[in-house]
């Protein structure tokens, strides 16, 4: 299902107030200088600590949009800050140029972002971003003047896991441009060495399954902490690129381990994930295929995957911490 | 053409009724753009009726060619005394002269991602080549695309032959249709110029 985006003042509002309340639940103020090229502002700055980034979140002096900057340092030993991203959705109506959106899909409401990156900067830009990116949560949008659009969506305005959600994202952003900064941005495509771009959320483009909109801005929740055990475990060489989730290469550069990651069970998701690990294990052979879904599926899909040579690795979420739960058993 | 269509297409080329095949086909509400909501835009909207209709005319023509277009399909496998096979498949065709089985999913144009409706339909051909195939059949599994993008990702995957599952692109026209890859003896046994041997039946039986 398409998602819309939130036109109406009162309903615009009614999302900012929700995604201000999740959003400042746990958090620290500061009143800091915030600086972009050309000006600053003193404004009320709030520190998340335990995902690491400041926010403001307030209404923009234009009188056109909310005025939501996000950044990473941490303002307990900085006076001045400069932003890493803004979202900063229309307060109503139609406004192609705002980065930020308030989408809907008639029964919650999530916060997005066109990818639409700036920084002042040569190569920092939508599409640098777009390309960077291809594992982002990217959502059809149909507007009501007619246009579509993809926009990548952060989090359900009043979730749970929201502040994880927008923590990684703005990890992300930050993450493109010092890549671009320090000229490392580029693509891979092969696996003859591992390189692996965090995720803050969400799958490659497409279809999704409808009411999966929230859920599968945890794919990246789930593959960056995946990434993270791997690395910390020292499996090999950690990575992903556009097509795959996650991968390990052995120290010759073979592919030892390939991982799809899926946030539910549905026979959609996991026909999808089965066709994944085998398209792209035929490609490049792996030694190990491994399906990472968020619960055990029925007996007659686990003798099927069994069959077709497919493990499965499970985990639920604490808050927004995923916990696998057969990890060593199937990395042996 | 749309996913129904292609359906359409490779039972009129490749397996048609009143060639002695017995054809099932499923056709899903989403092929008919009757799931996914309200459609805003005029050109989702635009898009949503050319399914529509689109998949309204493939039912009509694969009725009057003899296939069967969903209903149960435990009763279709009963009516006819062919062996059951497991699962929602796109299109199922038996020829029971030349004990063929061919096992299909289709893949058109749609809004999504050409490359995600692809590995779904990898996903599902994979595993219903996994399954116990009917003893006394030689069964063939085959992956029907339509459109260059998507017959260009998939031609990529050759080594899925070694999985018993062949790969058609399908084109506007029967002559310009190209298998991307194929059971070496998928084209003959479709078109009858091989038949299953008793002796392989039996031996299928036993096992």
């Amino acid at each position: 299902m398409s998602l819309v985006p939130v036109t109406d003042l009162e309903a615009s509002e009614s999302a900012f107030r929700a995604l201000k309340k999740r959003l400042s639940d746990g958090c620290q103020r500061f009143t800091r200088t915030i600086g972009w090229q050309g000006g600053n502002y003193e404004a009320r700055v709030l520190w998340n600590p335990r995902e690491r980034f400041w926010f403001v979140l307030d209404w923009a002096d234009n009188g056109i949009s909310f005025w939501c900057p996000f950044g990473r340092q941490d303002p307990h030993s900085k006076d001045m800050l400069s932003i890493a991203v803004q979202c900063n959705p229309p307060l109503k109506g139609i406004n192609h140029r705002c980065a930020g959106a308030f989408l809907t899909d008639d029964s919650e409401v999530y916060l997005a972002h066109s990818g639409k990156i700036a920084g002042g900067r040569k190569g920092i830009g939508k599409t640098a971003f777009v390309n960077s990116y291809p594992h982002g949560n990217w959502r059809e949008v149909q507007w009501p003047d007619g246009q579509e659009s993809e926009m990548i969506v952060i989090g359900r305005v009043d979730g749970k896991r929201l502040p994880a959600h927008i923590g990684q994202f703005v990890r992300q952003v930050e993450k493109f441009k010092k890549a671009i900064s320090t000229g490392k941005q580029q693509k891979v495509t092969v696996p003859a060495k591992s390189t692996y771009s965090p995720e803050f959320g969400g799958r490659k483009r497409g279809y999704r399954v409808p009411g999966n909109v929230e859920s599968d801005c945890d794919h990246g929740l789930v593959v960056n902490a995946l990434a993270e055990y791997l690395k910390k475990a020292a499996f090999g060489n950690v990575g992903n690129d556009r097509a795959r989730d996650l991968y390990v290469l052995s120290k010759s550069g073979k592919l030892r381990f390939l991982f799809e990651a899926k946030t539910d069970l549905s026979t959609s998701s996991i026909y999808q994930g089965v066709g994944q690990l085998v398209y792209h294990s035929t490609v490049t052979p792996a030694a190990k295929r491994l399906l990472v879904l968020p619960g055990v599926p029925n007996a007659k899909t686990r003798a099927v995957l069994d069959a077709i040579g497919i493990d499965v690795l499970t985990y639920r979420l604490d808050g927004a911490r995923p916990v696998f739960k057969n990890l060593k058993e199937v990395l042996t | 053409m749309f996913q129904a269509e292609v359906k359409l297409e490779f039972v009129r080329r490749y397996c048609p009724p009143g060639g002695g095949w017995h054809v099932l086909v499923d056709i899903d509400p989403s092929e008919e753009g009757r799931t996914g909501g309200e459609r805003k835009s005029e050109m989702a909207k635009h898009r949503q009726h050319l399914m529509h209709e689109a998949a309204g005319r493939a039912c009509q023509e694969l009725e009057s060619m003899g296939a069967e277009v969903g209903g149960k399909r435990t009763r279709w496998f009963t009516r006819y005394g062919l062996p059951a096979i497991e699962g929602d498949r796109d299109i199922v065709a038996f020829h029971k002269v030349r004990r063929v089985c061919v096992i299909a999913e289709a893949e058109g144009v749609s809004g999504g991602q050409p490359e995600t409706k692809l590995y779904k339909a990898i996903g599902q051909i994979v595993v219903a080549a996994s399954g116990v195939c009917p003893p006394g059949w030689r069964t063939t599994f085959v992956l029907v695309v339509h459109g260059r993008e998507i017959a260009d990702h998939l031609g990529r995957v050759t080594a899925f032959t070694r999985l018993g599952v062949s790969a058609l692109s399908l084109s506007d026209t029967p002559q310009k249709d190209r298998w991307l890859f194929q059971d070496p003896l998928l084209p003959k046994l479709l078109f009858g110029e091989v038949r299953v041997k008793k002796a392989e039946k039996t031996a299928e039986a036993k096992t």
